[in-house]
């Protein structure tokens, strides 16, 4: 994980500096430059090609005098590279015809470097999205590096009187040994899944957006295609939104259980002990609960599909007490009437323990940590 | 034909216990053999799973016979229906080369009945 954050945090800081920070320092120093006539050489937007988008850059060539001597700039403005929108890009161009006399403002220190404008206009706000990148990063590092600082206080490592805890795949399928449980799926997979869906989903998006841009652009737009992509469009605003409700849940107060045993026959028991790290006087109302599932896989089309149901749910622990929350314990009874866990290539019978924080104005704290319940005859 | 008797017409069978039965067969022409399975399938939602436990096979049987046979059943996975899912066991005999087949399905289970996959337990947790 410090790796994925890192890279993030890495490419944004890389790219903000030529893409945010030295266009805008560049354009705070220009606003002292003195203003001096220049005549247009040429002027045309230069269109750049590169997979299914295309993206456009003004290019006007001037000439200017500057302390008796000729020099020449094709400095529009200070953004770099180019973009999409062809529009905006022609009017600038249109304004500057080849021949006209126009106004530059130049660099005393360097009068090789001038700049036809130097106000500050919506094109820079593209140099935003490295940082982005950078926060995120930034973000998740401080959640990562927070988690492993609680794990290494040792909070977790008192139940059961344990160890690190250990690596599920690890452990033997039919151990009767205490343990720290493992979330399913902790929060910072969620947010690294729903991160990546977001901005592969978006890219496409993109592309599209690009595509329909450019018809409107040329007058012909394609009303029912614009139609049928607004869906899209839409989960593509929705996305990102998940993504960042599932940041913000790294914030939230971390839960170890550990339990007894790992697995526990029907009919059996087992003692289940949780503590939390973090701010637990955030947590409104706490509910554990034992909850067996059907798992039954299909394909559909090209897809493969998990379709799940619950069939038993056993209520363990229910307060609203906050100083019942921070740790505590309980005796759970597996109901000898029902099936113990099974899998097979498609079709699961999955036992977990889930845990419900709820949190006023923030994501809850939603985790599911599995268990295997053995067949009777197996315990005896 | 290929007729499968499990003995005294017993559906029912508890983990570990062995199952006995008899197969019957008329063949119209010669085999190779017959193989008898134990074996469970998944029925549901899902894409069924099949493992074969246990095989037996009689090797260039004659065209009419009947034999005894039993298989020891293993301790799970038990008979289940659920929503999504049914786990269904069963014993089949097919012929080699593939012409006939019979089979007969039981239940394995702990209680004698299938589990069913339907109930919600009440809460019934002894805080520490």
């Amino acid at each position: 994980m410090f790796l994925f954050f890192g890279v993030f945090l890495g490419l944004g800081l890389i790219l903000t500096c030529p893409f945010l920070i030295h266009p805008l320092w560049k354009q705070r120093a220009a606003q002292d430059w003195p203003r001096m006539p220049c005549t247009i050489v040429s002027s045309e937007v230069k269109r750049h090609s590169g997979g299914d988008s295309t993206t456009y850059g003004i290019h006007i060539v001037y000439r200017y005098h500057f302390n008796n001597r000729m020099f020449q700039s094709d400095r529009y403005d200070f953004i770099t590279g180019s973009s999409s929108g062809f529009k905006s890009k022609k009017m600038a161009v249109d304004a500057h015809p080849p021949g006209s006399q126009r106004v530059c403002y130049v660099n005393p220190v360097n009068p090789s470097e001038a700049v036809l404008r130097r106000d500050l206009h919506a094109g820079y706000l593209a140099g935003i999205i490295p940082v982005v990148f950078t926060v995120v990063g930034a973000a998740g590092l401080f959640v990562v590096r927070r988690n492993k600082l609680n794990v290494g206080a040792g909070g977790s490592n008192k139940i059961f009187g344990l160890g690190a805890p250990p690596n599920p795949g690890s452990l033997p399928p039919h151990s009767a040994l205490p343990a720290i449980l493992a979330p399913k799926n902790s929060p910072l997979k969620k947010f690294i899944f729903f991160f990546v869906f977001a901005v592969i989903w978006n890219i496409v998006i993109f592309i599209f957006a690009s595509q329909l841009l450019q018809g409107w652009q040329k007058g012909a737009v394609d009303w029912s295609l614009a139609l049928f992509f607004i869906p899209f469009f839409l989960a593509g605003i929705v996305l990102p939104g998940i993504a960042f409700y599932h940041l913000l849940a790294l914030a939230n107060p971390r839960p170890r259980l550990g339990v007894s045993s790992q697995c526990v026959p029907l009919g059996g028991s087992f003692t289940l002990r949780w503590e939390f790290s973090g701010r637990t006087s955030r947590i409104r109302r706490l509910h554990i609960r034992l909850a067996g599932q059907e798992e039954a896989t299909y394909q559909r089309g090209t897809s493969t599909i998990t379709d799940k149901a619950i069939f038993a749910t056993l209520n363990i622990f229910d307060t609203t007490n906050p100083l019942e929350m921070t740790s505590g314990q309980a005796t759970v009874v597996v109901p000898s009437s029902s099936m113990h866990s099974f899998a097979s290539s498609n079709n699961k019978i999955v036992w977990f323990i889930q845990l419900h924080g709820e949190i006023n104005w923030w994501p809850d704290i939603k985790e599911e940590f599995e268990i295997v319940v053995l067949p009777l005859e197996a315990a005896q | 034909m290929i007729h499968l008797d499990i003995q005294n017409q017993k559906t029912s069978f508890s983990p570990g216990e062995t199952i006995a039965a008899k197969i019957t067969w008329q063949l119209e022409k010669s085999v190779n053999a017959i193989e008898l399975r134990l074996f469970w399938h998944t029925n549901g939602k899902g894409t069924q799973d099949i493992n074969i436990v246990n095989t037996l096979r009689f090797t260039q049987p004659p065209q009419r016979d009947t034999r005894p046979f039993q298989f020891q059943l293993p301790s799970s996975p038990y008979s289940f229906s659920g929503k999504l899912i049914s786990l269904i066991w069963a014993i089949e005999a097919v012929t080699d080369p593939l012409d006939e087949a019979g089979r007969q399905e039981f239940i394995l289970s702990p209680t004698g009945r299938e589990i069913l996959l339907c109930d919600t337990f009440p809460a019934n947790p002894v805080n520490g």
